[in-house]
């Protein structure tokens, strides 16, 4: 009996412990954080790492440039170098800049197949809102250069539609659309064609999609001059910041 | 074996009882493989406290790049008051860096703010609707396009070349950078043909209005500014073609 009863001692003492732990786990000094809510923290900070030495670098390069503009005997000459060097950088994020690069190639067409009973033939023609997400989904999956139909797009391009055709930068297209992007062309055609992609969703719908992926792609600069009417410059740069 | 003494009773049932104990108390160990896990909260803090400080640390860097900007920027002016070479390249700069995005700039315009409809209740999608269709903003940002906007921000985030909307857990990303309604749209141009190209019946706003139930304000101002886009882009994939 007194083995039995020391057994049982001991056993209380183990469940008090054990339940002290749970209610530990429960009481907050624990936390339930799912695997993809870890894993979003690490990749945002690895993202966030990258970009901040990414940014050290171009102060290093800057700093590099104001050095120069101090010490080098040929001052004005210098200036002028870089000055270029940074022009021919902002005309390319502008698209006034002709650019090649791996990318793909993606034809957007109306659908062919017969329409269900009474269904409305808009469901299988391709809108101009169709044409935004995809240049969307495609900025998402970091494209650096895009146009359609040959026209780049740019910050102020606009797709319109307008009747059976599309106005895109003032130019009239009608279908197919043929989209071209620079950028990684595993990631973009992903984003485009993988289950859930908005290309994906067009597809069943019974539009034509078609994605390819291309070496060494061409895409044309916006070629009509931009002249602002409205915009000025504001303040001094970095005064506002 | 024809009685059961209480006391083995009491035995199974504490046995059990710590079976389960140590059951769920290897889940709780054992689990974040696959599915989830009880991690500490200071763990998690100290994820959420590294994030917050790379941002902060963001911040510093980049005032840090603007005022070297500014300070080439003072250098350039200076000597294109000399050198008429320069000042036409400094000129140039001064004109792409408008068209590209990457300088505040003001102007005439129209500031438009899209909020949730009023009551959470209203929501179909149990979270924000304006979020959830995000598209909306696509399409008001072509419409403004179309109506010849020249420069646009939404809450604060300049639209470049290269801007995405993209919706990412509870927030909607534009430029990387998570944002939350109400969403404000800055856009300099004409404010009349910007307002009323928005306002045109059965247009972009009305459908807002009448099919999302979403509060659209369009307010039309003399002088607006639009922010830099506060970010440096680095081509990977493409490059410019030699002239």
């Amino acid at each position: 009996m007194k083995i039995r009863k020391l057994l049982l001692f001991l056993l209380c003492v183990l469940i008090g412990l054990l339940i002290t732990i749970q209610s530990r786990v429960i009481t907050g000094s624990f936390l339930y954080v799912s695997p993809k809510t870890l894993q979003d923290y690490k990749i945002s900070i690895d993202n966030q790492e990258k970009e901040n030495d990414s940014i050290r670098t171009s102060i290093q390069d800057k700093e590099e440039q104001l050095k120069k503009y101090m010490e080098s005997p040929e001052k004005s000459e210098e200036i002028v170098k870089s000055a270029e060097k940074e022009l021919a950088e902002l005309k390319m994020i502008s698209g006034v800049t002709d650019v090649y690069g791996d990318g793909i190639i993606i034809v957007l067409d109306d659908g062919t197949r017969e329409l269900y009973p009474g269904e409305d033939p808009l469901d299988i023609i391709v809108h101009d809102v169709d044409i935004l997400k995809i240049i969307n989904e495609l900025r998402i999956a970091g494209a650096e250069a895009i146009s359609i139909n040959g026209q780049r797009v740019i910050n102020t391009t606009e797709i319109n539609c307008s009747g059976h055709s599309i106005r895109i930068n003032n130019q009239f297209f009608a279908q197919p659309f043929f989209i071209k992007a620079i950028g990684n062309p595993n990631m973009m055609e992903a984003a485009i064609m993988s289950p859930g992609g908005y290309g994906e969703l067009l597809l069943t719908y019974g539009l034509i999609v078609n994605v390819d992926k291309v070496i060494h792609l061409k895409i044309n600069k916006h070629e009509e001059s931009i002249e602002f009417k409205y915009v000025k410059a504001a303040a001094r740069e970095g005064e506002l910041r | 074996m024809k009685k059961i003494a209480s006391g083995q009773i009491i035995v199974a049932i504490v046995a059990a009882f710590i079976g389960l104990t140590i059951t769920v108390q290897i889940y709780s160990l054992d689990g974040n493989i696959v599915e989830g896990s009880l991690i500490p909260i200071q763990k998690a803090q100290s994820l959420a406290a590294e994030l917050a400080k790379l941002k902060s640390e963001r911040e510093i860097l980049m005032e840090e790049y603007t005022s070297l900007e500014a300070k080439i920027k003072e250098i350039q002016d200076a000597e294109a008051k000399e050198d008429v070479l320069i000042r036409n390249v400094v000129n140039e700069l001064d004109k792409y860096k408008t068209i590209s995005g990457m300088r505040d700039v003001k102007g005439p315009g129209v500031i438009v703010t899209i909020q949730d409809p009023p009551t959470e209740a209203s929501s179909e999608y149990g979270e924000s609707t304006i979020m959830y269709n995000y598209s909306l903003l696509l399409m008001l940002i072509n419409k403004l396009n179309d109506a010849g906007a020249e420069a646009i921000s939404i809450n604060g985030q300049r639209y470049m070349s290269v801007t995405e909307i993209s919706l990412a857990g509870s927030n909607v990303n534009i430029n990387s950078v998570p944002t939350a309604p109400p969403f404000v749209i800055r856009a300099i141009g004409n404010p009349d043909t910007l307002d009323a190209t928005l306002n045109i019946r059965f247009g972009i706003v009305d459908q807002m209005r009448s099919k999302y139930d979403l509060q659209v304000k369009i307010e039309k101002r003399d002088e607006i500014i639009v922010p830099r886009y506060n970010e440096i882009i680095k081509f990977r994939y493409a490059v410019p073609i030699e002239q």
